[in-house]
């Protein structure tokens, strides 16, 4: 065990990052003045513009398809005893850098994330993360990566698993939550629902906007936020209801209606931070109220991202939800 | 600040000029560490977002400081949790911290960076809110109230939640076994 001093010499001596140069100071200035400026204010700032190396998520237009096969019940799914609650989702992952002779190269790769939650919290939980190696080349190839370097760019192929108590999202981890706490009385917060967490969320939709919105969220941030929790165990209809209903009471969210899904159902199709440049959609089971997906397109060039074209898909991250028989075990 | 919805625009500029010259810096140092490169992107978008949001700022309530890094903590736990946060962060750090050790010889230098390395992983393993609590403690130097007012939680279980994860951290980190831990990537 590392007493205090030493634990404190440990979180000192990791890496820093980098150093604020002048031109990255004065670009964030520039967006500050050019926001100010705006006579609607719109974020136009896009999240998937990532540093070098920094993975975020794109898929080529008409390349995702969402085969929503969540078990769409159109009540709460119940997990008896013995029983887990299942998710999935299938992500695609942008991620971008250069061959080691300075070439550009994108990409974007697959992670298919399963999480069995018990119907007990205090029994144990599985989270498996497939790196399939899956991907495809937006800028450059295996053939250059393979002759003059940079496949490092893409995630080996893998799985990982997690196991431990308390679950609460696909996000979940071993040694997380307050672990001196019964699963069922830790506060838990947005990014990690737990069932007081969600027990305690106001079923009024405008109060729940009022949470919902404390700290600014944009675009494919707040549908992530969003999706955590209509796919959470512990959230039942009636705050699945409400959180969709508050989500529409931002004026960035456009309504869209029924949206034709991948295999030939509907979902209720949700625009959120359409600025332009690019625009986060969350597709939601008009039965359930569960997410079946979301995704954000680019709508403009950008010409630091010549890999990806106007009309691509840059986010694509397909959901399921359901009731497995056995831990490990994918429901039929 | 007057960051109200009644201010005008050239007020509102005025303002988050300021703010953004008192803290643009801390914010990026602190950013830096969690995200690397992107902490020049985020930084731009903390101030945006804060823009954005400005009548929800209550300076009754919260400084503007801790107002600040509740956004950029936002941002970043959604930057990292898009790119399989821990998965990275458990690679970035290490990976440097990695680097490092083959330049430093001295025995307890080398302990010092097989530390740096276990906590690394050990902290990617966390989950967000514990993370967020640890590091906004002790990289971005808020106290307790602070943390309360950044991430909208009591002060008390920032303090009882900072203590039992440092006494997770003091006893998890050191039975980390980088070998294995590499080897699931």
């Amino acid at each position: 065990m590392w007493t205090d001093e030493e634990l404190d010499q440990a979180l000192a001596d990791q890496p820093v990052g980098p150093a604020f140069s002048p031109e990255a100071r004065a670009r964030a200035l520039a967006a500050l003045r050019e926001e100010a400026a705006r006579p609607v204010r719109r974020s136009h700032r896009k999240w998937w513009v990532a540093a070098a190396a920094a993975a975020v998520v794109a898929i080529t237009a008409g390349a995702a398809v969402f085969l929503h096969g969540a078990p769409a019940a159109d009540d709460d799914l119940h997990v008896g005893q013995g029983q887990y609650f299942y998710s999935k989702q299938d992500l695609w992952t942008y991620v971008r850098g250069k061959t080691d002779t300075g070439k550009p190269i994108e990409a974007v790769q697959e992670t298919i994330t399963e999480a069995w939650f018990p119907a007990n919290p205090a029994d144990q939980y599985l989270i498996r993360i497939d790196h399939t190696g899956n991907h495809r080349w937006l800028a450059g190839s295996d053939v250059l990566v393979q002759a003059e370097g940079g496949g490092g760019i893409l995630a080996p192929a893998g799985v990982q698993e997690r196991r431990g108590t308390c679950g609460t999202s696909l996000e979940s981890a071993p040694g997380h939550g307050d672990q001196n706490m019964p699963c069922d009385q830790r506060p838990g917060s947005w990014d990690d629902p737990t069932p007081l967490f969600i027990a305690q969320l106001p079923r009024d939709p405008a109060e729940l906007h009022q949470q919902l919105y404390k700290y600014p969220r944009v675009g494919v941030d707040l549908i992530g936020t969003v999706t955590t929790i209509l796919n959470s165990p512990y959230a039942g209809r009636d705050v699945r209801s409400a959180l969709v209903k508050a989500m529409t009471m931002d004026p960035g969210t456009v309504d869209n209606g029924d949206s034709p899904t991948g295999d030939g159902r509907h979902g209720r199709t949700f625009t959120q931070g359409d600025d332009g440049f690019d625009r986060a959609e969350l597709l939601v089971d008009p039965q359930s109220e569960r997410s079946l997906g979301y995704w954000v397109d680019l709508t403009a060039d950008d010409p630091s991202h010549p890999g990806v074209q106007p009309g691509a898909e840059v986010v694509s991250a397909s959901e399921w939800v359901g009731v497995a028989p056995k831990i490990g075990v994918v429901p039929r | 600040m007057t960051a109200t919805d009644e201010a005008s625009p050239a007020d509102d500029l005025a303002d988050f000029e300021r703010l953004f010259e008192a803290h643009a810096g801390d914010l990026h140092r602190y950013l830096g560490r969690l995200v690397g490169a992107m902490a020049d992107d985020l930084v731009g978008d903390t101030f945006v977002a804060a823009l954005k949001g400005r009548g929800g700022f209550d300076p009754a309530r919260a400084s503007a400081r801790a107002w600040l890094f509740g956004i950029a903590t936002n941002l970043a736990r959604n930057h990292l949790r898009r790119r399989k946060r821990e998965d990275a962060a458990t690679a970035r750090l290490r990976d440097a911290a990695l680097t490092e050790s083959h330049e430093n010889r001295v025995v307890d230098q080398m302990d010092a960076q097989l530390r740096a390395r276990q906590l690394a992983v050990a902290i990617a393993e966390l989950n967000a809110a514990d993370r967020d609590v640890l590091l906004l403690t002790s990289w971005a130097g808020l106290d307790a109230n602070e943390i309360a007012e950044a991430l909208g939680i009591p002060a008390g279980t920032v303090r009882s939640r900072l203590h039992r994860v440092r006494k997770h951290l003091r006893v998890a980190a050191p039975q980390i076994d980088l070998g294995s831990a590499d080897v699931d990537r």
